[in-house]
């Protein structure tokens, strides 16, 4: 698997390809500490008002602050605005 | 905010979510394509915006993850319109008044003119209301352009008219040429003839020959100042020339006046009474249900009519209040003095008209007669005046001037 995934990595890092797309990569754009929009992300794991985490291709990603609130989630996003303090990946 | 407008239009319902795990119910929801918005977790409990269409998959998620969701309220353009399918009296009364609205807006309520001065405003208004412009008249079919050039073409003394449509008030804007200032012809040739019958009282003449001479009789017509002068060498006869006769001509002029003043008269005596009334005015036309009883004898006072104002625009309706005061006819006489100063008084507004119109009385006397029941009063009155009146030559006398 891993092989496979390494040669898929180096084709795509020649042919300039969106690795996101070609590697199942989330896609995280962070708005200051105030909105962050999570693409290619696979679910929702947990959700509170401190902690939201969510599974992503390559782990589940922990996301800590105040106020959390999904303001957004369609199949291929997820937006969730707040007060951010931190992102951590938990593997 | 763009987003916001659309998930009005499409409709969207909020609910509250219970269960063991919402956030495989979100997971679920989001993977079959529902869009969800504003997830807020509370206590116990998580509401979440659902769009319509992504509502009716939601049961299945439900049964799914066993969550357990209701709905807390429903917003949008479509649940409005049901509300409306089921309320149709409502629906139908929003409708009509929107049509009275439009329908009432397509009248011209107000027409008003501006910038005239010496045009009156009523002979623009009324030639507006033939040619199809009126307070009540159906905007679409005045042709503005058309009522435009027959008022320029009508008023002589317009030069430029522009009609504005401001709403349903319609405002003329009239700008007038300038004055033509008065010609004084000194070349026609002309002649003076008497105006009235009279004695010559003087006569002055600067242009012209004069044909009659102080205290001479003239009859109306007679001529005064001629304008056709004859050229002598001498004796002899060598031509004619025409010319304006110029020349002040006065005469004394008699006039005589009578005055028939009645000795008894009808008084009116207000006996208290006052009945008031109002009255509803709808374009000029009345509208009055309940109008008080007038029998007897009844006079109209204090007439007075409301406006209802909106900025600029006054509303073609108004209220007209009214007062009526009772009152008893009662017969009276006057005694001979009192119809006399009456008669006197009279008299003078004649004298001053006279005045007014150039004359000075030189001479006047007055002679009282009581006939029946009424004092009669006869004035004979001098007056010295401008008699002369000028005339033109008629055409074929013209033609032999030089």
């Amino acid at each position: 698997m891993s092989f496979v995934l390494g040669i898929r990595r180096k084709v795509t890092e020649v042919l300039e390809l969106p690795k996101e797309a070609m590697l199942n990569l989330p896609l995280i754009t962070l708005l200051g500490r105030e909105e962050i929009i999570i693409e290619n992300y696979k679910g929702v794991v947990e959700y509170g008002e401190d902690v939201i985490r969510i599974n992503t291709g390559i782990g589940v990603l922990k996301i800590e602050g105040r106020g959390l609130n999904i303001k957004k989630i369609t199949g291929e996003s997820v937006t969730i605005s707040g007060i951010f303090c931190s992102l951590i990946y938990l593997t | 905010m763009f987003l916001r407008l659309w998930n009005y239009f499409n409709g969207y319902v909020i609910i509250s979510v219970v269960g063991f795990s919402v956030e495989r119910f979100i997971n679920l929801a989001a993977i079959r394509g529902i869009y969800i918005w504003n997830i807020k977790k509370e206590k116990n409990r998580t509401t979440m915006n659902v769009s319509l269409r992504g509502f009716k998959k939601l049961k299945e998620c439900g049964k799914k993850t066993k969550c357990r969701f209701k709905i807390i309220d429903k917003k949008g353009v479509p649940f409005v319109i049901n509300k409306g399918k089921r309320r149709q009296v409502y629906t139908g009364g929003i409708f009509l008044f929107v049509c009275i609205i439009y329908i009432l807006s397509t009248f011209t309520w107000t027409v008003s003119v501006e910038g005239n001065s010496r045009i009156p405003t009523e002979d623009i208004l009324s030639f507006c209301t033939e040619q199809g412009l009126y307070a009540g008249s159906l905007k679409f079919k005045t042709d503005k352009r058309e009522i435009t050039k027959k008022l320029i073409s009508n008023f002589p003394e317009i030069s430029w008219v522009a009609i504005n449509t401001k709403g349903t008030a319609v405002t003329i804007t009239v700008v007038e040429i300038i004055e033509k200032t008065e010609f004084v012809d000194r070349l026609t040739p002309t002649s003076i003839i008497a105006d009235k019958d009279c004695i010559i009282h003087s006569i002055s003449v600067s242009q012209g020959e004069p044909k009659v001479r102080v205290a001479d009789v003239v009859v109306k017509g007679d001529l005064l100042v001629d304008g056709e002068l004859s050229l002598m060498e001498g004796d002899l006869e060598i031509g004619k020339k025409y010319v304006k006769a110029i020349g002040e001509v006065k005469g004394r002029v008699t006039y005589e006046m009578e005055e028939k003043i009645p000795l008894s008269y009808i008084e009116k005596i207000y006996t208290g009474n006052i009945k008031k009334d109002k009255s509803l005015l709808i374009m000029d036309n009345i509208v009055n249900f309940i109008r008080p009883n007038l029998d007897g004898l009844w006079e109209e006072k204090n007439k007075e009519i409301k406006e209802f104002k909106m900025g600029d625009y006054i509303f073609p309706i108004k209220v007209e209040f009214v007062e009526f005061w009772g009152y008893i006819e009662q017969e009276k006489e006057k005694t001979e003095e009192e119809a006399q100063q009456e008669g006197e008084t009279a008299m003078e507004r004649h004298f001053q008209d006279i005045v007014f119109n150039g004359g000075e009385i030189i001479e006047k006397s007055i002679e009282k007669t009581v006939e029946g029941n009424y004092l009669i009063l006869k004035a004979k009155v001098i007056v010295v005046e401008d008699i002369g009146k000028e005339i033109e030559f008629t055409r074929g006398e013209t033609d032999t001037n030089e």
